[in-house]
């Protein structure tokens, strides 16, 4: 392999760090027009009367539009394929707000002041209605959706967004035969995902009068289905294009700001833009579904695992964004890890609530059941009295395997058949515990004094792309120098799929890199991709482009034996030159005359993919913590993840993707608190009071791969982005246990909590 | 108010409101490596340089800084030393999202012309520079290597 | 952010003060890293930066900040390297960011007395005189009692001693402000106890220095005694309750540093 599993530099990042305008915001027009949303101060409430004529009146004010103004039509922000697995329970702007933060009304002025000012000046009338703020009373609460028109709400009395129920085997009959019998219940937090740029879109109408919408956004082609079923528009005259991203890990899967800048410039023909302040990012945009979840383990003495119960009740905030999918996922990506139980059973609920919505996030559920699952299996480990390792050796899942989980637990609907053809878990787990000593550290005996240093242990799964729903195609065009334009809808966020996706193309056609010049998702320009979400950039759209680049290597060859009178058998392109019986061309000559003097035709292939199947990557983490018992501060010391990720196809990216992901997996353990106030406010909705790790707060980390050949995926490759943050709560947890003796259940582990705990061990 | 600001060593006049940031000026002047990133003083992604010094554009006023010399990546497109440090985040894949790079690169580059060596205190003042996309280790190798410090 | 109306920036300390106490909706601009956080029109800025007042110099055993030198020019000069043991400089350096520090100015920490400040409840327990342009010299035991002054913050003067002094400080990350931040000098048996982000401004403790000073070396009393007569309360980063345990676990530490 000459052009991928190289740690090439990224095709954008020297602009970037440059400084050259890349983001949204530096592109947007000069001259548009601020766009600026009035919010809702009430938890609940409903709108009696707005009166926007003061606002309408001020200089510079260009429109107002509230309710009235857009069409009733129900739709969801979550941005998956379709037709969508979360209900359709929210409008652009809607009489009812049902959390701080949901949208009353849309401003658009000259000038930002002009737009602030016109926000104070519209009138409204609440009723303010009775919000529901915890979670597990929802369903006994008045309904926060009790509208007609909406669509695929479990139960709308109830508050129930969504519900799911299967079971393999008897899980009571089997946990009864069980000779240890473990329960655990576990809390997790509504993390942010503060990607550094905030929600930004800009939109305009070109000069066919069709919507240009720019939007830094993970989803592109779905933004474009979205506005063209919530402004009544048709797809057509929709134009929705990418530029550079500021990050998203979830939190661009989603229509956020796009809608209200694009109907501001339907209604008065100007270019608009909608930049969200970090207030707006952490309020009104959305974030990690809390869950309460709670797991039974059932094994025999030994400690072979015979069955696995896990209930969830998850909380999606007013709105149902991708409630469902990442209920399931909390199972589907974590119970398969010990495949070889007698029963599974697995049920959860999604209720709404009146805080901030909740939607995708990176690790989608999986981070959420990890945390559960693996925090349980420690519990049984040492009830049993074994090495967490051992444990986890003896059950796991292995290569050649397969679980029924795969088939009956999809996204959203029923899964896919999977057998794991590649699953190197055994020998992260091995590696792992070799680089980081686990054996003498966990063997240690607890050390007295006040800083208490302790280690523990998970291992995680997450998947490529959703089987037989994520779809990613790409279109490969020989240019007349013998360059390539490589056109994709998958959605560079900063990861480097750019640079990915053209070492694929490269090494199947045998160019050098800088030979393929990428470009992604513009909804006119690229073929259609599902996104990027669901880790599955390089594994779908990857296969996308080798099979567009293994065309075009035909392609080429075709048009070499019309060139050289030949039959395609005789003829060679071997990246350079293509190669006749008598005669041979390099690539450039040969294109040059293609398009200008012979045969004259434009070679362009296209391919498309989507998984028969989600091959999982895997990893085992092992942690070492430091804990002050005087404050109950906890601070980590080393965390070493081996990660078995198929064939990494630029390894320094796949490298930063797992660091990265790790330190958000830390954060969400140990830092990333979320409050709210008795009214429903969200309090740490400022990165001043939402703090996320710095690099003194994260200690030593060690990323290692374990290469394993994944047939499916692009020259072996399995996917990477989320699987780093599944483990960090479980591992850290495990190693307070083993460090104090106390388990702790509720995220983050703040110092506070931590004392709590060990005061309650203490009997105080 | 009218104001000159010295930016990248050129003098740029402009029309300001006494409360414009000095990140809304220099995006005016067309720097889009300034960038905001949080309003609160709490993320980095705003860093530029005032008279050499890393200073947060998001709470200074542009009419501050009248009289002082501001630096922005842009102004550094051809030093030598910039040029080094863009490279090894580029080599080490630590560019990741880029949002926070230029303001990463010029804290660096800030403290490499202050000669700091020990990497405790590197890494102590670029604690204010927060990245939410690559878990800081990528980049440590990058300034490592720059810094010219060992463990 | 808050608007401001107008601008200016005075050459003298005089004019400054001038301008301050005639325009009843002014406000002085120290680094301005605090103000942004306001939501107040404010009709005059004035800016102190042309008035001289961005030094630190060492004379006759006291040392003198400018109330414009920022919080860097504190960690970075030559003076705190070798005072007070380099204490100061440690402090200030661990202070929120970098880049903060490069703007934060020593004036602006200090007259608006800042809760969070660590540095603030260092000054607190040293020999320090706050140095107004009208009412003159206050000493920080003074100051931090006061009512806020509509006079301009010239320096601070710091009397170098031997006092023997302890700083703690409790945070969440290191990026953050403290959850709470404790300081204890002792001069024989003279002990000041200054307690900071509780969260409110650094407070002086009264009767638990005493008890030090009588004598009294158990622990338990005297941590009893300063979680008594300190007042604690709820934010964001922890609980009231959270705060007076972490004062005992602090105190007890800087204990055992003075005693």
């Amino acid at each position: 392999m000459k052009y991928v599993k190289r740690s090439i530099k990224k095709v954008d990042g020297y602009g970037i760090l440059s400084g050259k305008p890349a983001y949204t915001d530096d592109l947007a027009p000069r001259n548009s027009l601020i766009v600026k949303l009035l919010r809702s101060p009430y938890a609940f409430a409903r709108v009696r009367k707005i009166d926007t004529s003061e606002a309408r009146s001020l200089e510079g004010v260009e429109c107002v539009l509230t309710h009235e103004d857009f069409p009733r039509i129900p739709f969801t922000r979550a941005g998956q394929g379709y037709p969508e697995p979360s209900p359709y329970d929210k409008f652009a702007l809607d009489s009812y707000v049902r959390y701080v933060g949901d949208e009353v009304a849309v401003v658009a002025a000259k000038d930002e002041q002009t737009a602030e000012k016109a926000l104070k000046l519209i009138e409204v009338d609440y009723e303010v209605l009775n919000p529901v703020l915890d979670f597990e009373f929802s369903e006994k609460s008045p309904p926060i959706h009790p509208e007609d028109g909406i669509s695929g709400v479990e139960n709308q009395q109830n508050n129930v967004c969504s519900a799911y129920e299967m079971d393999i085997g008897n899980i009571e009959e089997e946990l009864k035969k069980c000779a240890h019998v473990v329960k655990h219940r576990v809390y997790t937090q509504a993390q942010a995902h503060v990607m550094m740029e905030p929600h930004a879109a800009f939109s305009y109408i070109d000069y066919q009068g069709r919507l240009v919408v720019v939007t830094s956004s993970q989803v592109p082609f779905h933004i474009r289905r979205i506005l063209s079923r919530v402004l009544d528009i048709p797809l057509r005259n929709i134009r929705v294009v990418k530029p550079r991203i500021g990050g998203g890990f979830g939190g661009k899967q989603a229509v956020h700001g796009e809608i209200y800048a694009a109907a501001v410039t339907l209604k008065t023909g100007k270019p608009s833009k909608i930049i969200y302040s970090r207030k707006e990012v952490f309020e009104s945009s959305y974030t990690r579904h809390p869950m309460r979840i709670d797991v039974t383990l059932g094994s025999d003495e030994k400690g072979v695992l015979k069955a696995i119960d896990m209930e969830i009740l998850s909380d999606t905030g007013a709105y149902g964004e991708h409630a469902l999918t990442t209920l399931m996922v909390a199972g589907s990506k974590n119970l398969p890890l010990y495949n070889r139980v007698n029963a599974v059973r697995f049920k959860g609920k999604v209720v709404y609530t009146n805080h901030t919505p909740a939607g995708a996030y990176r690790g989608y559920g999986a981070v959420q059941g990890n945390f559960a699952l693996e925090s349980a299996m420690d519990i049984l480990a040492s009830k049993l009295g074994l090495d967490p390792v051992k444990l986890r050796q003896l059950n796991m899942i292995r290569e050649g395997e397969t679980s029924p989980i795969f088939k009956i637990m999809g996204e959203g609907r029923e899964g896919a058949e999977m057998t794991i053809k590649s699953c190197k878990l055994e020998q992260c787990v091995e590696l792992g515990k070799r680089i980081f000593g686990w054996s003498e550290k966990f063997s240690k005996r607890p050390e007295s004094g006040t800083k208490v240093r302790g280690v523990g242990m998970a291992i995680a799964m997450q998947g490529s792309g959703i089987a037989k729903i994520d779809m990613g195609s790409a279109i490969l065009k020989l240019n007349d120098d013998g360059s390539f334009n490589l056109l994709v809808g998958a959605t560079d966020l900063g990861t480097g799929s750019d640079t990915i996706l053209a070492q694929i193309a490269a090494e199947t056609l045998n160019v050098p890199v800088k030979k393929v010049v990428p470009y992604s998702s513009d909804t006119d320009l690229t073929p259609f991709d599902t996104g990027a979400y669901a880790s599955s950039t390089t594994y779908v759209s990857g296969n996308a482009v080798k099979r567009a680049a293994e065309k075009m290597k035909h392609l080429i060859v075709q048009h070499g034996s019309k060139l050289f009178n030949c039959s395609e058998e005789e003829v060679v392109f071997n990246g350079e030159e293509i190669i006749g019986p008598e005669q041979r061309l390099p690539l450039s000559e040969f294109a040059t005359k293609l398009y200008y003097s012979e045969n004259q035709t434009q070679l362009c292939s296209t391919a498309s993919f989507v998984g028969d199947e989600a091959p999982p990557p895997y990893m085992s983490a092992f942690c070492e913590i430091e804990l002050d018992t005087e404050t109950g501060k906890i601070t980590p010391v080393r965390y070493v993840a081996v990660v078995d990720c198929g064939v990494p196809i630029n390894p320094n990216l796949a490298r930063v993707q797992v660091e990265g992901a790790l330190v958000q997996g830390i954060g969400m353990a140990l830092y990333e608190e979320v409050k709210y106030d008795s009214k429903g406010r969200l309090m740490t909705n400022s990165m001043m009071n939402y703090r996320i790790p710095s690099r003194l707060d994260i200690g030593d980390i060690e990323v290692h791969f374990v290469e394993s050949y994944e047939p499916t995926g692009p020259y072996g490759a399995k996917s990477v982005a989320e699987i780093g943050i599944d483990t960090p709560p479980a591992a850290i947890s495990n190693a307070v246990y083993n460090a104090v003796g106390i388990r702790l259940h509720d995220l983050p582990f703040t110092p506070e909590k931590v004392l709590k705990a060990l005061r309650v061990k203490e009997g105080f | 108010m009218k104001i000159t600001l010295t930016v990248n060593g050129r003098k740029e006049n402009l029309e300001v409101e006494p409360s414009t940031t000095l990140l809304e000026a220099l995006r005016m002047l067309g720097l889009y490596s300034v960038r905001k990133g949080c309003d609160t003083a709490s993320c980095g992604v705003c860093t530029v340089l005032m008279d050499s010094k890393p200073i947060l554009s998001c709470c200074s006023l542009a009419v501050q800084a009248q009289g002082h010399s501001i630096t922005t990546v842009e102004g550094l497109e051809k030093d030598k030393d910039f040029e080094e440090i863009r490279k090894n985040l580029l080599l080490e894949g630590a560019d990741q999202c880029g949002y926070c790079g230029p303001s990463l690169l010029l804290t660096v580059y800030s403290l490499k012309k202050r000669n700091i060596k020990s990497l405790q205190e590197i890494q102590k003042y670029l604690v204010g520079n927060l990245c939410r996309c690559t878990g800081y280790h990528s980049q440590l190798r990058a300034i490592k290597e720059f810094m010219e410090v060992g463990e | 952010m808050f608007k401001a109306v107008d601008y200016v920036r005075p050459k003298s300390i005089g004019e400054a003060h001038d301008l301050f106490v005639s325009n009843t909706n002014s406000q002085i601009l120290g680094g301005g890293t605090y103000l942004y956080l306001s939501k107040r029109t404010i009709q005059l800025l004035i800016d102190l930066q042309e008035t001289s007042l961005k030094y630190i110099s060492q004379k006759d055993g006291k040392i003198r900040i400018g109330a414009m030198s920022t919080l860097s020019d504190v960690e970075e000069s030559d003076i705190f390297k070798n005072a007070f043991n380099g204490l100061v400089k440690k402090v200030v350096s661990d202070i929120w960011s970098y880049q903060l520090r490069n703007a934060a100015t020593v004036g602006g920490t200090v007259y608006s007395r800042l809760g969070f400040s660590e540095f603030l409840t260092l000054l607190a327990v040293l020999d320090v005189d706050v140095v107004f342009h009208n009412t003159g010299v206050i000493s920080i035991k003074d100051f931090l009692k006061m009512p806020p002054l509509r006079d301009i913050l010239k320096e601070i003067v710091i009397t170098e001693n031997d006092l023997k002094v302890s700083f703690q400080v409790f945070k969440r990350t290191h990026f953050d402000f403290p959850v709470l931040s404790l300081a204890v000098a002792r001069c024989d048996d003279e002990f000041r106890i200054a307690v900071g982000s509780r969260p409110g401004c650094a407070l002086l403790a009264k009767d638990t220095p005493k008890l030090l000073s009588e004598g009294c070396r158990d622990l338990k009393t005297v941590c009893d005694s300063l979680i008594r007569e300190i007042p604690f309360a709820d934010d964001l980063r922890a609980s009231s309750e959270y705060r007076r345990h972490v004062c005992g676990v602090l105190f007890k530490r800087a204990l055992s540093e003075v005693l």
